[in-house]
């Protein structure tokens, strides 16, 4: 749910993230296990996600990121974003959620 | 911050006339084909299956490469490609060397326009060549893909300059060697130096990051980058040399490198986490293992001597196409739902990510006609096949018919995928 005055929560933006979905694999960025972090600055207003991709030159990679952000960005106005792409540690199948890897198979 | 790949990939007006020219291809090539059923009973150094196999491996298989490979630069090595420009030259000169080629074959002269064929093939894939060198040098991580896909290239300009004086040598006979074996050579180098080789480079990161695996072990792809490499350069050395052991070590070393790479592929499609396959990838791993089929063929060709088998022509036909239509092609095909969606989806609605709901790549084409397109090529394949086997032409229609269907039904997708407008869901 949309939230403009208080101040979210790291689970409230998570689940907002559910809603990104990897376009070849079916599954959302979550549940792939591609985020590693939250950060919520209520005093600089500013969302910072640190994530990954499932391969460093995934061809979808920018689109999953803009995706974040429109995201992040509808979900939470009054808030800026950040998504960072990191490669430490690397990703690997073992991340994905139970919910992920029912939805692959 | 470093470009993501989006951000590298080129503009798909570079792609997607290699694709459409392709797909165009393999339709003609497919014609031909039903056309003229009998040829696959004679002798494959006849000029209609000339004309025909050249327009599927430079036509379709060729620049269909090319295309994907422009794409697929900045997933594998992680750069942006180093001139469009250079691109849009090679697919000039290369579009207009394959008609004059093709042409040549058709009428069996290799005069004025094999000459221009050859020179248009060979500045076309010297561009090509040198776009790769640029693009490959900005990326300094010396990676096994990258080496496959260059030294693949390497194969590729020696594969087409053999095939050049080869043709030279049809009306001046000036090297001494049998023409027949001078094809073989041209063939075979142009199959796994080329075309294999560039398969193993861009599978080994593409079938891992489609299928979510990245357990297998890497190093027998090594062992297939060695093998084939020095099964290619002791193959055309013995050739030259007339020296028969030589050719039979390199048949071993380039069978032993492609078994490694099927290792590695066995390893990764069964420790993937992707367990549900699309069709365009049942497709790539069912082409995967038809090359199984011509590895028995070669070893059979090898224990058992030529007197001994009555259709040894028949069996060397039915090698060779098992290889350019069953594994090649049919990869390509599988390959294409894998590459040329994305690129399109990119351009289409990039701009309306996250905004509003968007189709995702695979809605781009029509499942079902692809799934119609498997089945169909399957059947088709293989009756054209059990055709030669029984030497029967009527079977040998059969199959050409249901192939051609299939390659209709490629173009369409392509056709479909390449011209996609906006839909608001």
């Amino acid at each position: 749910m949309t939230n403009t005055t208080s101040t979210p929560t790291d689970m409230q933006v998570l689940n907002s993230l559910k809603s990104v979905i990897d376009p070849e694999l079916m599954v959302n960025i979550v549940d792939l296990g591609m985020i590693y972090n939250i950060t919520i600055d209520s005093s600089t207003n500013l969302i910072e996600v640190e994530m990954t991709l499932t391969s460093r030159g995934c061809p979808l990679g920018d689109v999953i990121m803009q995706h974040a952000t429109e995201v992040l960005k509808a979900q939470y106005p009054n808030y800026s974003s950040l998504i960072n792409i990191v490669w430490e540690p690397a990703w690997n199948p073992s991340f994905i959620t139970e919910q992920g890897k029912k939805e692959l198979e | 911050m470093n470009l993501t790949s989006t951000q590298k990939a080129p503009n798909p007006s570079l792609v997607t006339p290699h694709f459409l020219i392709g797909g165009v291809s393999i339709v003609l090539f497919a014609f031909i084909l039903m056309l003229n059923s009998d040829i696959l009973l004679l002798h494959y150094f006849n000029p209609t299956l000339l004309a025909a196999t050249h327009l599927l491996v430079l036509g379709f298989i060729t620049t269909i490469c090319f295309g994907a490979l422009y794409q697929l630069i900045p997933v594998i090595l992680d750069v942006k490609l180093h001139s469009e420009k250079l691109g849009w030259i090679s697919l000039s000169f290369l579009f207009i060397g394959i008609i004059f080629l093709v042409t040549s074959f058709w009428n069996f002269n290799f005069k004025i326009p094999f000459y221009l064929a050859s020179t248009f093939i060979i500045i076309a894939i010297t561009i090509f060549k040198i776009n790769l060198i640029l693009t490959a040098k900005k990326n300094n991580h010396n990676s096994l893909e990258k080496k496959f896909i260059l030294t693949a290239s390497g194969w590729l300009f020696f594969t087409v300059l053999a095939g050049f004086l080869f043709g030279i040598n049809l009306s001046d006979n000036y090297i001494k060697i049998s023409h027949l074996e001078l094809l073989k050579l041209h063939a075979h180098i142009g199959i796994f130096g080329w075309f294999i080789q560039l398969i193993i480079g861009v599978g080994s990161k593409l079938f891992p990051m489609f299928l979510l695996s990245y357990e297998a072990d890497k190093k027998p792809l090594k062992i297939t980058y060695l093998a084939i490499n020095s099964g290619l350069i002791i193959g055309v050395l013995s050739l030259f040399f007339s020296f028969k052991i030589g050719i039979i070590i390199a048949i071993i070393l380039i069978i032993f490198g492609i078994i490694n790479f099927l290792r590695f592929i066995f390893q990764t499609y069964t420790q993937r986490t992707k367990k549900k396959l699309d069709v365009g990838m049942k497709k790539s791993i069912i082409a995967i293992a038809f090359l199984i089929i011509p590895l028995i063929l070669i070893v059979i060709n090898i224990l058992i001597p030529n007197n001994l088998i009555k259709q040894t022509s028949s069996l060397e036909l039915i090698y060779g196409f098992i290889l350019l239509v069953g594994v090649i092609s049919m990869l390509i095909m599988g390959l294409t739902y894998k590459t040329l969606p994305f690129i399109i989806w990119l351009k289409v609605y990039k701009s309306l990510i996250g905004k509003q709901k968007t189709p995702l790549p695979r809605d781009l084409y029509s499942e079902k006609i692809q799934t119609y397109q498997l089945i169909t090529f399957i059947i088709g394949f293989w009756t054209i096949i059990s055709g030669i086997l029984f030497s029967a032409v009527s079977i040998i229609q059969i199959g050409t018919a249901l192939f051609f269907i299939a390659t209709i039904l490629y173009l369409i997708n392509i056709i479909k995928i390449v011209t996609h407008k906006t839909i608001e869901l």
